[in-house]
């Protein structure tokens, strides 16, 4: 029970810091593509590949 | 044998065939080589057993370009030298770190890592360090390379049975060489200063410069101003192309599992570009240094990322509770491009207690070196992310393309270049010998003949050139 209240604390947190995520402006900064190809960008200083954003 | 002053040296009669001046990683390498092929050699130190303000006045200087460390603070002056306030970390340079690479200025050692190989566990074994272990890429673009932290050997206490109970080398303390004497071909003399005042001088068939790596381009610079350039004839490159390693915090990291990172026994991890990833960007070679911070970092870290990658922050979170996620300080030290602007000066206006005017040192990084920390750190963020091995945030000052940050480390204290190694004496001073350019008998120890910087803390490749510089000195007075 206090390991899923626990989660269930955190996930509300992560709700919670979500809500504030869609307020924010997406300011992603394509970058050239590594030798192994995948697509990453800057956003909110996070180096993060394109699929992280979705 | 050690003798407190140059006035007991004399009296002992000893005849040395060489004399080393200076007593830090270099000058003790070479002169135990020396001592060890039967050379009878003396080693001047400048300082004594202990560090006084006195004596550190000497190494009082000024710097204009970019922020950098007080010069009496970044070097320490007594038996040992250097080796009495380093922090012991280790890495011998990579064999791409010798070679010429055309998107780099001046760079291009006349030597190989292979040259170096024979001596290398001679520096391990002065060190206190067992063989390295090659390096793992983790993908086409990053290494895995590793650092050892020596104990941090004070040279002056490990070797001072060796220095007193050998009658082949004299140790000479509180003996300063204030400049070099010379007639175009070859040195005749050293000037010494000894407790406050002149001491006369001290002949000997070869000297090797050995006074760290601001103070041997001084040393010669006021050596060649005061012989009319007979002491360094071709001084075209002198006291120029000096070089840090410039060492910010530029970035954090979430790790999504610690296991999948090799971490050495103080909690930290090394990593390095492959040579063809510094080919293909142009840029020079860096090492980034992963520090693991408390738990507490990893929850904010997440917290953080759930502003911008909302999936990825719940998936994190959900591995939590395993304690597999882990949180990391990014530090980035990186090569300096070898430039003539970067150099060192005499200041006339300002003289130390025995009339040498004080070092004005002239050090900026450059365009390559702001390069080489933002792509560097974009590559190795790029592996994390392409491997899922976690995700990387950089600090606002390299996103904002600000000025560098004036609170942290800045750079190494490691003082390279000056005296540099190559074979065209428009931008050199030494060969691939350590000899200088155009001089019979004057040789110069340190990584103030680094031709280019690398990336790893200096000690243990100088400390391998300088016992190779030893070797072949001591064939060379025996032929």
């Amino acid at each position: 029970m206090k390991t899923f209240l626990t989660r269930m604390t955190r996930r509300r947190l992560l709700l919670s810091l979500l809500t504030l995520a869609a307020f924010k402006q997406f300011k992603g900064q394509a970058l050239a593509a590594p030798a192994n190809g995948d697509e990453t960008v800057i956003s909110g200083g996070w180096l993060l590949k394109k699929s992280d954003l979705r | 044998m050690i003798f407190p002053d140059i006035e007991s040296f004399r009296s002992s009669g000893f005849q040395p065939r060489a004399c080393v001046i200076g007593s830090g990683p270099a000058g003790m390498a070479v002169t135990l080589q020396l001592a060890k092929a039967g050379i009878p050699v003396v080693m001047l130190e400048a300082g004594s057993d202990e560090v006084t303000e006195e004596s550190q006045d000497f190494y009082r200087g000024s710097v204009d370009g970019d922020p950098y460390f007080d010069l009496d603070v970044t070097r320490i002056r007594l038996l040992g030298g250097c080796s009495n306030h380093w922090a012991g970390w280790c890495r011998e340079m990579d064999a791409h770190d010798f070679e010429k690479r055309a998107w780099i200025p001046n760079s291009g050692w006349p030597i190989t890592r292979k040259d170096l190989e024979q001596w290398f566990d001679a520096a391990r074994d002065m060190l206190d360090l067992v063989p390295f272990r090659a390096n793992q890429p983790i993908s086409d673009d990053i290494d895995w390379v590793q650092l050892i932290k020596s104990p941090a050997v004070h040279l002056g206490d490990k070797y001072r049975a060796f220095l007193k109970d050998n009658p082949g080398v004299a140790l000479v303390l509180n003996t300063m060489v204030t400049d070099l004497e010379g007639d175009g071909t070859k040195v005749t003399a050293a000037n010494l200063w000894s407790r406050g005042k002149a001491a006369g001088a001290i002949a000997a068939d070869h000297f090797v410069v050995c006074t760290g790596g601001l103070e041997n381009s001084r040393l010669l610079l006021w050596s060649n101003e005061k012989t009319n350039g007979t002491v360094v004839p071709k001084a075209a490159a002198l006291g120029k192309y000096w070089m840090e390693h410039p060492q910010f915090e530029p970035a954090v990291a979430l790790l999504f599992d610690e296991n999948a990172f090799e971490w050495d026994a103080t909690g930290e991890a090394f990593y390095s570009p492959s040579p063809a990833a510094m080919e293909r960007l142009g840029i020079m070679n860096f090492g980034v240094r992963l520090i693991r911070s408390p738990y507490q970092g990893v929850k904010k870290l997440v917290a953080d990322l759930a502003c911008y990658a909302p999936d990825v922050s719940e998936w994190v979170a959900d591995g939590m509770g395993a304690h597999l996620r882990c949180a990391a300080h990014i530090y980035l030290g990186w090569e300096q491009a070898p430039e003539a602007h970067n150099h060192i000066s005499l200041d006339a206006a300002n003289r130390d207690a025995a009339g040498i005017p004080r070092i004005a040192l002239h050090w900026r990084k450059g365009e390559l070196e702001r390069r080489t920390m933002e792509e560097g750190l974009t590559l190795f963020g790029q592996t994390l992310a392409a491997k899922d091995l976690g995700r990387l945030r950089f600090e606002d000052w390299v996103t904002n393309t600000e000025d560098y940050p004036k609170d942290q480390e800045i750079a190494g204290h490691h003082h390279m270049g000056g005296t540099r190694m190559g074979t065209d004496p428009a931008v050199s001073v030494v060969d691939a010998d350590c000899k200088v350019h155009g001089m019979a008998n004057l040789w110069i120890g340190g990584s103030s003949v680094f031709t280019t910087s690398g990336q790893c803390n200096p000690t243990t490749t100088l400390t391998t050139i300088a016992h190779r510089l030893g070797d072949h000195l001591a064939r060379t007075i025996k032929a």
